[in-house]
């Protein structure tokens, strides 16, 4: 417990000193409130209250802050920016030992919708994390609305197109390389290109190529990561920045930047994020909002994971 | 850093090995049919396992990387890969089998509402039905499937077939084909995304030794 207090402290005190003041918001909450946002999944243990209403362990924390946000900071100028230290709960599977209840740590920053505010988020995700000591640490950084546009610029049909997300989100390239270059929905050398799009990672140097290929959706894609690239790069970050056009974190919940976080140490993500512009208008307030959440348990993990043998 | 590698044990290891000598990520003769189970030369370790267990070692970044066979990443579709290529070897067919002339499963359909199968994959069994709307129980076994509907343990059984002769063999016969198969090449994902240049190199590798055995 005491490693893990450490951790906790440590992230605490960078996000505070980033300016960004802790909110808390109940463990339970009613079910269909942590449904909004479009959000996979949706919350797992759900029960009825007292008064015969469907409540449910929250599963996530950012939607519960949006509703906090939105009802209790509208007086206030925005940006609004907010933290939380708080568990989550979600599946276990029997074959690995995560634990249904999770800690969580993050922040929210809600107003900027620039480029600015994600890479003022990016940093304080870096400065956190060697904060807490982790190192040879990966941001991965995607765009979610970089496939739905270049498949809807595509002229593919809504199935064939659903099909492709579908893939995408689980990872599956070789169904969605089938999907684009046979069969019915063939898009020949379009397809091809999208193809490889899909299979890019890489420094910012991806990011020119994907400004080169023919679609208006791959062009202002490059310039949204370009210019979070750009914002970064002032920051001089420790961390080592790549980008993946194929990660297609969550399409429906989140609207553009997303990243994942890493450590060369862990064969595991340690958190991420996103920009989610849509979630805080289902609560009535129409503000951007970009954020990141980092699970307690794996940066303990991280921490105490010996350097990978050579 | 060296780059770990899980590959089958069963069906697939002869191919595999000789794809992965083929795209000269290996030399020929290093990995035999010993009880060693890892094998290490230049930058690669090669751990041999069950092919069902290739996610799973995958998964947990206990290896980078990992073949096997499609139908084992269908059955275990709730673990975090990434599916990288088609290897375009160890072809075969999932398909639903029942005796040779047999009407017994079309009957009890049609009687009972109802059919049981015997599967070494249970969750594939069970989707398919659910998807056309069919009721079955799922009887779940872990080898010699071909045994259930003889004995009258099931009507029939769902079971991937390469040529058809085991099946032949124990004297049933295909009925319906639910999908193809060949192995994949996996990747765990932080490997994918923050070692992209060895992940690719070493998929480019084994596209190009495909190819070359393709054309021969």
């Amino acid at each position: 417990m005491r490693e893990l207090r450490r951790i906790e402290a440590a992230l605490m005190s960078e996000f505070a000193r980033s300016g960004y003041s802790e909110v808390s918001t109940p463990t339970i909450e009613y079910a269909e409130l942590l449904g909004r946002g479009g959000r996979r999944g949706g919350p797992l243990y759900r029960f009825l209250d007292d008064r015969g209403e469907l409540v449910a362990l929250r599963n996530d924390m950012t939607v519960p802050i949006a509703r906090l946000a939105a009802a209790r900071l509208g007086e206030v100028d925005p940006p609004w920016r907010l933290s939380y230290l708080g568990s989550s709960f979600r599946t276990t599977s029997p074959r690995r030992a995560d634990l249904r209840e999770s800690g969580q740590a993050g922040i929210e920053l809600i107003g900027p919708e620039d480029a600015d505010g994600t890479a003022e988020v990016l940093t304080v995700l870096d400065r956190s994390l060697a904060g807490v000591g982790v190192s040879e640490v990966v941001i991965c950084i995607g765009d979610a609305s970089l496939w739905p546009s270049l498949l809807e610029e595509s002229g593919l049909a809504m199935a064939e197109s659903a099909l492709c997300l579908e893939a995408l989100a689980r990872g599956d390239l070789v169904e969605l390389e089938e999907t684009l270059t046979s069969g019915a929905s063939d898009l020949g050398e379009r397809g091809r290109e999208l193809v490889s799009i899909s299979r890019t990672r890489g420094d910012v140097g991806v990011l020119a190529e994907l400004g080169a290929a023919e679609t208006a959706a791959s062009r202002a894609s490059a310039a949204r990561l370009g210019a979070v690239a750009a914002a970064l790069e002032r920051e001089a970050l420790a961390a080592e920045i790549v980008f993946d056009l194929g990660m297609a974190r969550d399409p429906d919940y989140y609207s553009g930047e997303v990243y994942e976080v890493y450590s060369k140490r862990l064969g595991k993500s340690m958190g991420g994020g996103g920009r989610y512009d849509g979630l805080l208008e289902q609560f009535g307030v129409e503000l951007p909002a970009v954020g990141f959440s980092l699970s307690l348990e794996r940066l303990h993990a991280a921490l105490i994971e010996g350097p990978v043998a050579p | 850093m060296s780059t770990t590698l899980a590959i089958p044990r069963g069906a697939l290891f002869e191919p595999v090995v000789e794809l992965l000598v083929g795209a000269d990520l290996i030399s020929k003769g290093l990995v035999d049919d010993s009880r060693l189970l890892v094998f290490e030369e230049g930058g690669i370790r090669l751990l041999t396992v069950r092919p069902s267990d290739v996610p799973t070692y995958v998964e947990a970044g206990a290896a980078d990387l990992g073949i096997t066979g499609k139908d084992v990443l269908i059955e275990q579709r709730d673990l975090d890969f990434v599916e990288v290529d088609d290897l375009g070897i160890g072809s075969c067919r999932m398909v639903l089998a029942a005796i040779a002339g047999d009407s017994g499963p079309a009957e009890h359909e049609r009687r009972l509402g109802l059919m049981k199968v015997a599967s070494k994959y249970p969750r594939v069994a069970r989707e398919y039905f659910a998807s056309l709307g069919r009721q079955v129980e799922v009887v779940e076994l872990k080898g010699s499937v071909e045994i259930a509907p003889v004995v009258g343990l099931a009507d029939a059984i769902v079971d991937l077939v390469a040529t058809g002769r085991t099946l032949k063999e124990n004297g049933l016969e295909e009925r319906e084909e639910i999908f193809t198969s060949s192995a994949r090449l996996i990747a765990n994902v932080a490997f994918y995304r923050t070692r992209s240049a060895e992940a690719d190199r070493i998929r480019e590798a084994l596209r190009a030794a495909r190819q070359t055995t393709a054309s021969t």
